[in-house]
C-alpha cells in the first residue's frame, strides 16, 4: 500500500470499480479539455488538460494496489510527481488567467520541488493504519499545505476578482472558483476516508461524491457550448431592448449600442465599430487603440482572431455592408472565455444584424437629405409665391404657405373640406372633376391648364396651373403647381385695352388728316376760300393733336419700363412754380393765385416736376372754374402741393379711375387732350419717390394734391 | 342718283366738318349733331334719310342712339354706323344692333360715299 498520501484516492479495495471509473472520469475531462482546446482554440489552455490528466493517472495507477495488494516504488513515486505536478498547472492555469506576482511563482514553484525532494528523502510509512511520527506528520502537513495552497489561492482569487466582472465572465470565474474548490474537497474527503479505518458504508459514500463532483469540474474547465450559452442566456434577455434601440435612427447611437451589447455578451473588455474608415464607437479601449488593431488587421491577410503579446485575445468581425469597411472589433482580457469557435459564430451573426441595422441608418439619412432638399424647395417655391398643393382624388394632404396666402384660408379649413374642387368657380367645376377622373384613371389628360379659384374671401383668382399624378405606397397623388396670374392677366388686359384705346385716339386724328387730304385732292380748285380756311385749321389742330398723343404714348412706355432718366436735385418750388406760370398763363377768363409761403425745397427731377406742375395747371385751365389756386405746405419728410379750383370738381365715377391712362370726362373732346396727361403726372410723381391724388374732399371744385420728398 | 338728306351725328366738331364738306360736295343736304341727343331730336324733327352714326360717343353713344331709335320707332331713316373698328365682328354687331352699312375710321371719300349712297339706295328698313 502506497504513501497515506495518495490513500484519498485508492479509497479501498472493493471499489476498485468505483475507482476505476473515478480515475477514467479524470483523465475523459483532461481529453476533453485538450480536444477544446486545440478544436476551438478555447483558452482554458493546456495547464487545466494536463492537471486533470494527471490526477486521472494517478488513480489508474491506484488500481495497481486495489488489484495487488501494493504498488511497485517506481509507480508510487511517479504518482506522487504527478500530484505534485496537477498542483503546478492548476497553478499554471490561475496564472494564465490571473497573472501571479513573478516572486510568488518562484517561491511555490521551489515549494513544489521541496515537497518531492523531501518525500524522496523521507519516504511516509506506508501502512493503512500508520503511527505517524512527529515528522511524518510535519512532511505530511507540508506536502498537503503545499498542494492546497497552490489550489486554494486561485479559488479565492477567482472568486473575489468575480465579484467586479461583467456577467458572463462573472459566472465563468465563479465556476472556475467552484472547480478549484472541488478538487480540495476531493481531497480532504479521500485523505479523511483514508485515515483511521473508516467504515466501509463511509468509503463508498465519499468515493461516490468524489464521483459526483467530476461534473463540476467538467463544467468548470470544460465548458460545453450549450452551458456557455446559458451564462450568456442572461445577457440575451437583454436582446428585445438592444433591437429595439436598433431602431435608433442615429449611426452613432445604434453602433455604440450594438457594440456595448457585443462586449457584454461576449464577456470581452473591450471593442469597436468602424463605418466608411471612420470609427464611430468605441468602449473599453480608445479610438487610437482599435486603430492600431485595425492596421494589424489590414496588415494581416484577414485573421479573424489573434492574440497580443500581452495575453489580449482580439476579434474582428465583418459586418454586412455594401459601403466600404465596415467592421466591429471585440478584445478580451485574460479572464474572458471569449473567442471559441462558437462564440465567434454567434458574434459573427450579431455583427451582421448590425451591419443590417447601420444600412438601415444609412437610408434613413439618404431619405432625411432627400426630405430635407425636397422641404427646401418647397420653401424656394413657396418664396417665389407659386402654390404648391398635393391631393388624395379630390381631399388636400398638403398645402404650402404661398397656397394658403393665395387663397386666405388655413391649412386646418382647407384640409377640411371634402372636396378642394369647392375653391373652383362653380362653372368649371365639373370640368375639373372629370380631369382628375381621368387623370387617375390614366386616361390623356392635359398636365397644364388656366383655372380660376376662389379665395376665402370671395375674389376670383387666375391661375396657371401644372399637375402630375405621382404613385406612393398609400397610393395615387395628384401635385399641383399653382401661379397666380391675376395681375398678370389685368396687367394683359389693362396693355390690350391701352393698345384699343391709343389705337381709337388716334384714329379721328388719322381720319381727319387722310379725309381732308383726300378732299383736298379730289376739290382741288373748287374749294372757296372759308373751306380752305377751315381745312387749314383743322389739319392744323388734329396734326398737334396727333403730335402730343404720340409724345404721351412715348412717355408713358419710357416711365412703365422706367427708361426715363431722373435728375434728382434740391429744387426751390417757387422758382418752378414761376417759370411754369410765365409759360403757361391762365387763358384770360381765368386767374391763379399763389397762396405764399411757398419757399419749400423739394427733392426731384426739374424737367419732370415742371411737367407736372404744367399738366395740372392746364388741366384746371381746361376742366376747372375760373378761380385757380396753387399752395404748399410741409407735410412730414414731404411737401404737398395743391392745385385747386372752383368748378364743377371731377365727377364722382370718374374718381377711381381719374390717374389710369385714357380715363376722360365726356365733355374732354371738346376740350382736347390725349386722356394721358394725369396717368403720366402720376408715374411721374412716382419715379420721384412722390405721388398724386384727387382730393375729393372739398364740397366744390376739384383738388389734385401731389407730395414730393423735402430736400 | 338722288340728293339724300343726312344726319351726321360726331362729337369730334373736325371729324363733322370733314364728313359735312364731303356730303356737301357729293350733293348731299346734311344736318349734324355733336351727340346722341341732338340726334334723336334732329331725327324725329328733320326726318333725314340717312343717319351717319359715330357709334363711340359721349353722353349717348350709337349703340344706345339705335336702341332708342328702335324703341320709340323714329321713323324710317337708314343707319350707317362709324366706327375705329374695321374687324368683322364689330361689323356683325354694329348690323344686328340695327346698321344698315358701316364704315371705319380712317377712311377715304370715296368709302363714305359709297357706303351713304348704297345705304341710301336700299329699301328703306
Amino acid at each position: 500500500v502506497g504513501p497515506p498520501v495518495l490513500k484519498f484516492i485508492v479509497v479501498i479495495d472493493v471499489f476498485t470499480y468505483l475507482n476505476a471509473a473515478m480515475g477514467v472520469g479524470f483523465l475523459s475531462l483532461g481529453v476533453l479539455a485538450a480536444w477544446q482546446w486545440r478544436r476551438r482554440g478555447d483558452p482554458p489552455s493546456p495547464y487545466i488538460a494536463l492537471a486533470l490528466a494527471s490526477l486521472g493517472i494517478i488513480v489508474i495507477l491506484g488500481l495497481e494496489e486495489d488489484i495487488r495488494g501494493e504498488q511497485s516504488e517506481v509507480l508510487e513515486f511517479l504518482s506522487l510527481v504527478l500530484f505534485m505536478a496537477s498542483a503546478y498547472f492548476l497553478l499554471l492555469f490561475r496564472h494564465s488567467i490571473i497573472p501571479l506576482a513573478r516572486v510568488w511563482r518562484i517561491v511555490l514553484s521551489a515549494g513544489i520541488v521541496l515537497s518531492l525532494v523531501v518525500l524522496l528523502v523521507h519516504p511516509l510509512p506506508e501502512s493503512d493504519h500508520p503511527s505517524y511520527t512527529p515528522l511524518d506528520l510535519v512532511v505530511l502537513f507540508y506536502v498537503i499545505g503545499v498542494w492546497s495552497f497552490c489550489i486554494g489561492e486561485p479559488a479565492i482569487t477567482f472568486w473575489r476578482v468575480s465579484r467586479s466582472r461583467p456577467l458572463v465572465q462573472r459566472t465563468r470565474l465563479r465556476a472556475l472558483s467552484g472547480a478549484y474548490v472541488a478538487l480540495i474537497l476531493i481531497i480532504f474527503v479521500a485523505v479523511f476516508a483514508s485515515i483511521g479505518g473508516q467504515p466501509t458504508a463511509v468509503q463508498a459514500l465519499t468515493t461516490i461524491s468524489v464521483l459526483l463532483l467530476i461534473p463540476v469540474l467538467w463544467t468548470a474547465f470544460a465548458p460545453p457550448a450549450w452551458l456557455k450559452r446559458a451564462w450568456r442566456a442572461r445577457e440575451e434577455e437583454f436582446r428585445l431592448i438592444e433591437d429595439l434601440a436598433v431602431y435608433a435612427d442615429d449611426r452613432h447611437e445604434i453602433a455604440q449600442r450594438a457594440l456595448n451589447r457585443a462586449v457584454r455578451l461576449a464577456g470581452a473588455d473591450g471593442g469597436f465599430i468602424v463605418s466608411s474608415e471612420e470609427i464611430i464607437a468605441v468602449e473599453g479601449i480608445d479610438t487610437k487603440e482599435a486603430q492600431r488593431l485595425l492596421d494589424i488587421r489590414s496588415a494581416r491577410q484577414e485573421p479573424q482572431r489573434w492574440t497580443e503579446a500581452g495575453g489580449q485575445n482580439v476579434a474582428i468581425f465583418s459586418l454586412r455592408s455594401e459601403e466600404g469597411e465596415e467592421a466591429m472589433g471585440l478584445v478580451s482580457g485574460r479572464m474572458a472565455p471569449v473567442f471559441g469557435s462558437d462564440e465567434l459564430r454567434q458574434l459573427s451573426q450579431y455583427a451582421e444584424l448590425v451591419g443590417v441595422a447601420l444600412a438601415r441608418v444609412r437610408l434613413i439619412e439618404v431619405l432625411r437629405g432627400q426630405t430635407e432638399s425636397n422641404e427646401a424647395l418647397l420653401h424656394a417655391i413657396s418664396d417665389l409665391g407659386e402654390g404648391f398643393v398635393v391631393t388624395q382624388s379630390e381631399r388636400l394632404e398638403y398645402a404650402n404657405e404661398a397656397y394658403l396666402r393665395m387663397t386666405g384660408y388655413s391649412f386646418e379649413e382647407l384640409k377640411d373640406l371634402p372636396s378642394l374642387l369647392e375653391l373652383s368657380l362653380p362653372e368649371e367645376r365639373e370640368a375639373h372633376a372629370e380631369r382628375l377622373r381621368r387623370r387617375l384613371s390614366g386616361g390623356p389628360v392635359s398636365d397644364h391648364y388656366e383655372a380660376g379659384l376662389l379665395t376665402k374671401d370671395g375674389r376670383r383668382i387666375d391661375a396657371e396651373v401644372a399637375v402630375k399624378l405621382v404613385h406612393t405606397p398609400s397610393g395615387p397623388r395628384v401635385i399641383s403647381l399653382i401661379r397666380d396670374v391675376t395681375e398678370r392677366k389685368r396687367a394683359e388686359a389693362f396693355r390690350s385695352q391701352f393698345i384699343q384705346n391709343a389705337a381709337h385716339e388716334l384714329r379721328t386724328p388719322t381720319t381727319a388728316l387722310v379725309g381732308f387730304a383726300d378732299l383736298l385732292d379730289s376739290r382741288r380748285g373748287e374749294l372757296d376760300e372759308r373751306e380752305m380756311a377751315s381745312i387749314s385749321d383743322a389739319l392744323n389742330r388734329q396734326g398737334e393733336r396727333l403730335r402730343v398723343l404720340v409724345a404721351n404714348l412715348l412717355d408713358i412706355t419710357r416711365l412703365q419700363q422706367g427708361r426715363i432718366p431722373l435728375n434728382l436735385e434740391a429744387i426751390g418750388l417757387e422758382d418752378v412754380l414761376n417759370e411754369v406760370l410765365e409759360s403757361n398763363p391762365a387763358p384770360g377768363n381765368k386767374s391763379v393765385t399763389v397762396e405764399r409761403p411757398i419757399d419749400m425745397t423739394v427733392l426731384a427731377d426739374r424737367l419732370r416736376l415742371e411737367q407736372i406742375l404744367t399738366n395740372l395747371l392746364v388741366n384746371a385751365y381746361r376742366y376747372g372754374g375760373r378761380r385757380i389756386a396753387v399752395d404748399a405746405s410741409t407735410n412730414g419728410d414731404g411737401v404737398v402741393i395743391a392745385v385747386s379750383d372752383d368748378g364743377p370738381g371731377v365727377p364722382g365715377d370718374l374718381v377711381p379711375s381719374l390717374f389710369e391712362p385714357f380715363s376722360r370726362g365726356e365733355d374732354a373732346t371738346k376740350v382736347g387732350g390725349s386722356g394721358l396727361g394725369l396717368a403720366i403726372v402720376r408715374m411721374m410723381a412716382r419715379a420721384q419717390g412722390g405721388d398724386v391724388w384727387y382730393d375729393g374732399r372739398e364740397r366744390s371744385g376739384a383738388k389734385f394734391v401731389f407730395k414730393l420728398p423735402r430736400a | 342718283m338722288k340728293s339724300l338728306k343726312i344726319l351726321v351725328v360726331d362729337d369730334e366738331p373736325d371729324i363733322r366738318s370733314l364728313v359735312v364738306m364731303i356730303l356737301e360736295g357729293a350733293g348731299h343736304t346734311v344736318i349734324e349733331a355733336p351727340d346722341g341727343q341732338r340726334g334723336l331730336d334732329l331725327l324725329a324733327s328733320d326726318n333725314p334719310d340717312v343717319v351717319l352714326l359715330d357709334l363711340r360717343m359721349p353722353v349717348l353713344d350709337g349703340w344706345e342712339f339705335m336702341r332708342r331709335v328702335r324703341e320709340q320707332g323714329l321713323g324710317n331713316a337708314r343707319m350707317v354706323g362709324v366706327s375705329a373698328h374695321a374687324s368683322p365682328d364689330s361689323i356683325r354687331e354694329a348690323e344686328e344692333a340695327g346698321c344698315d352699312g358701316y364704315v371705319s375710321k380712317p377712311f377715304t371719300m370715296k368709302e363714305l360715299l359709297t357706303a351713304v349712297e348704297e345705304t341710301g339706295d336700299g329699301p328703306a328698313s
